[in-house]
């Protein structure tokens, strides 16, 4: 039987006859900690503070967070160790794939009323499943891949033969996640060799559509949904092949269905008024941005972007009051947010600018610049690249031109960003500007990474190393440079030996790559190599 | 801001959130019974009235099912599972009452056999038809589970009455015709939208329990 004593429990449920009750049963499964929340808020407060090892949780909490949004929170902030079980309990048998995300699946849902001997076999059921990939799931959750890999394997060799469709469907995502397709590929298309499931279609859907064959990819994505309709991340996936292949309205229908299937995910509906705006079809992407404003009021996703995206669709339609409305109640909802001062001043001006009110838009675009000017450290590049954009329509080239420069220069290996700025220029009529600086920095980039290289490879260390610091001082927030500067640092210390500096310059580049958002990916074997340097650092020392 | 547009009325409409309400109602009952056996234990009527509850939340959520299946927004979420998981969490739904009616529950099943189904229906489905035989059995019902034919089988076999008449077959048989109980035809429908190639799922039900009573069998590919 499952040891609940060591085990640490969370119970959130707002009814207390309903709280009392599933107490009861849980001391008399022998579990010693118990804490209990009321309420969405506090359980998130809880778990900030501690760590469990069973969530007990039920999906309607009444006014402010439901189940959902907890366990969404929990997994975006990482609040719950992947060993954790998280356990919905629900009024009602539901479909889980319409309640959430993928990437927000409970471990186990439970329908009330349960009897305590129910609770206890999905406890175990829950458990054993989570020993059995304990392994696989710490290397996935410090995202080194081919050592989950390597445990995967090693589960498919020993473990018995019925937990083998699960190890499988693991081993086929983690070959996707290190873009190992072919692997992949193989593993979905034998599963469905034996027997048609929902998960190895869409994956070999997905490959598809990774690998770039649209037209294959949507395919299988819309015979999943004619036998399959309540699959909603086909849905998603095959917006996202129509996007790819530009056909936007195709893709706004898809997402159009989904989200009346399932109506409460935030992060579709944004994406729904997002193509919507690209359509033209301003009456969708109106009641999609006012949806995803009423979701993002308990999400962890919520942002002042709904906002001023809803704004920005009442200003296109003509809707001038109602879109000053909603920015008076973004910043109302937002105090002492640099980012949504920014965001509705910059659409305040341009408000204002459409209908006329010179002196307004002027005082509002002057807001703007002090915001901009001030808080430059704390604004994300999509402001900044709104911001930019604000400043060419007022005549502030200038400035326009040193934040577009900035960015290009911090941002131009992120191919997404670059093609939003590109997108930008085209909107205003500047397609040449933007093209010229995009390529020289582009050659710029290269140039300096070919020229480093050579000199890494002709054993010019310091050389090269000088050459990339030299970079990095004009594109300090450039991926590219720092993980191959770093590279060379800890290439020299391993040739020409440890010293105190070199060893803290090669940290300060590792921490500043981990900052930026360098995923853990890359950055693994670079730490592994430090690690090792440390360790040789100190036993020298303490010789 | 706008109003949301209403959504027009009818009357399936209605009888998915009437279901929904009683549902809820029976929730609150529920929890009355389970705070009154805290103080009546011994208390045959409260038991029974437990036992109801739980039927009635069963019929329910079957009717619901149906109910989506009906309007089309629901979908089976096959997968291969553990065919004796599925038998200990049907046995994990239905413990107390066995407990209550002091009857032996003997569980037969190979730890290695697997089925493709949806776990979460299955395990639901049979339990209610478990639940229905232990009305009739006087002291033990053996489930069982194992392969024949290509499919794999859930038997439940009881030592009662038997199957009056008009809720025996010896074939595949559809209930939609016959005057049958919710429970089996809810998992008629369950097993028939499990497929596979030219396969599909059905139920039996005859009298030739080994124990002398009833015998349900369902059958999924």
């Amino acid at each position: 039987m499952l040891d609940l004593k060591s085990k640490k429990i969370l119970l959130i449920e707002d009814y207390p006859v309903m709280r009392k009750a599933i107490r009861d049963m849980l001391y008399s499964l022998g579990v010693v900690t118990l804490i209990e929340a009321e309420n969405g808020q506090k359980a998130i407060t809880t778990m900030q503070s501690q760590k469990f090892d069973i969530v007990l949780c039920d999906y309607n909490l009444g006014e402010g967070k439901n189940g959902l949004h907890v366990l969404e929170e929990a997994r975006f902030n990482k609040l719950l160790p992947s060993s954790s079980a998280f356990i919905m309990v629900t009024a009602e048998q539901v479909q889980s794939m319409v309640l959430s995300a993928m990437e927000n699946k409970p471990d186990e849902y439970l329908t009330k009323p349960f009897t305590v001997h129910l609770l206890l076999t999905r406890l175990e059921r829950t458990f054993e499943r989570k020993l059995l990939f304990k392994r696989v799931d710490a290397a996935i959750d410090v995202e080194n891949y081919p050592l989950a890999i390597k445990y995967c394997d090693q589960l498919l060799a020993d473990s018995p033969q019925k937990t083998h469709t699960a190890v499988l469907k693991k081993r086929a995502e983690l070959a996707v996640y290190t873009k190992d397709y072919a692997t992949a590929k193989h593993i979905y298309q034998d599963i469905l060799d034996q027997r048609e499931l929902n998960w190895a279609l869409l994956g070999v859907a997905q490959i598809h559509y990774l690998q770039g064959n649209m037209e294959e990819a949507i395919g299988i994505f819309q015979e999943i949904i004619s036998k399959y309709p309540m699959t909603m991340e086909a849905y998603d996936l095959l917006a996202q092949s129509y996007e790819a292949t530009k056909q936007h309205t195709e893709a706004q229908e898809a997402l159009h269905k989904a989200v009346q299937l399932s109506p409460q995910t935030i992060l579709r509906q944004r994406k729904l008024a997002t193509i919507a705006n690209k359509t033209g079809d301003l009456e969708t992407a109106e009641i999609a941005c006012k949806a995803a404003v009423v979701l993002g009021k308990y999400s962890v996703h919520k942002s002042s972007n709904d906002f001023s995206n809803l704004a920005q669709v009442f200003k296109k339609s003509d809707k001038n009051t109602e879109a000053l409305g909603i920015l008076q109640t973004m910043r109302k909802e937002f105090p002492n947010d640099p980012s949504a001062e920014l965001r509705a001043a910059i659409a305040e001006s341009e408000i204002y600018q459409s209908m006329g009110e010179t002196e307004q838009a002027e005082a509002a675009f002057n807001e703007a610049l002090s915001i901009s000017k001030q808080c430059e450290q704390i604004l994300d590049k999509e402001i900044k690249l709104e911001m930019s954009k604000a400043c060419y329509q007022n005549n502030q080239e200038e400035m326009a031109g040193a934040l577009i420069h900035q960015l290009v220069k911090s941002h131009i290996d992120d191919d997404d960003f670059i093609n939003e700025v590109h997108a930008m220029h085209s909107a205003i009529g500047r397609d040449n500007h933007a093209d010229k600086l995009i390529n020289a920095t582009r050659q710029e980039l290269i140039h300096i990474n070919n020229e480093g290289v050579k000199l890494y490879k002709q054993e010019k260390f310091i050389e090269a190393i000088a050459i990339f610091a030299k970079a990095f001082k004009s594109m300090p927030e450039n991926k590219t440079i720092i993980l191959n500067m770093t590279k060379i640092i800890l290439h020299n210390i391993k040739v020409s030996g440890c010293t105190k500096e070199n060893m803290a310059e090669a940290k300060f580049y590792i921490n500043k790559a981990k900052k930026l958002g360098v995923t853990q990916y890359k950055l693994n074997s670079i730490q592994m190599e430090y690690a090792k340097l440390v360790h040789g650092f100190n036993k020298a020392i303490s010789k | 801001m706008n109003k949301l547009p209403l959504t027009p009325i009818s009357f399936s409409a209605i009888l998915g959130s009437s279901i929904h309400d009683v549902k809820n109602s029976l929730g609150v009952i529920s929890e009355l019974i389970r705070q009154l056996k805290q103080t009546n234990t011994a208390n045959k009527h409260i038991m029974q009235l437990e036992f109801e509850a739980s039927r009635m939340n069963n019929s329910l959520v079957q009717l619901l099912t149906l109910y989506k299946l009906e309007a089309e927004n629901f979908t089976l979420d096959i997968d291969e599972h553990s065919v004796s998981e599925i038998l200990n969490d049907i046995k994990a739904q239905q413990s107390s009452l066995f407990d209550l009616n002091a009857i032996e529950l003997e569980i037969e099943c190979d730890e290695e056999l697997l089925c493709y189904c949806d776990f979460n229906l299955i395990c639901s489905s049979i339990s209610s038809i478990l639940n229905n035989a232990q009305r009739y059995s006087q002291k033990k019902i053996i489930l069982s589970a194992g392969q024949q034919e290509g499919y794999v089988y859930f038997r439940i076999e009881d030592d009662g009455a038997g199957f009056p008449g008009n809720l025996m077959c010896t074939d595949k048989v559809d209930f939609k015709t016959g005057n049958t109980g919710l429970g089996l035809y809810f998992i008629s429908v369950i097993a028939s939208l499990h497929s596979n190639g030219k396969s599909t799922g059905y139920i039996s039900t005859t009298n030739d329990s080994r124990l002398g009573g009833a015998n349900f069998s369902l059958f999924l590919p």
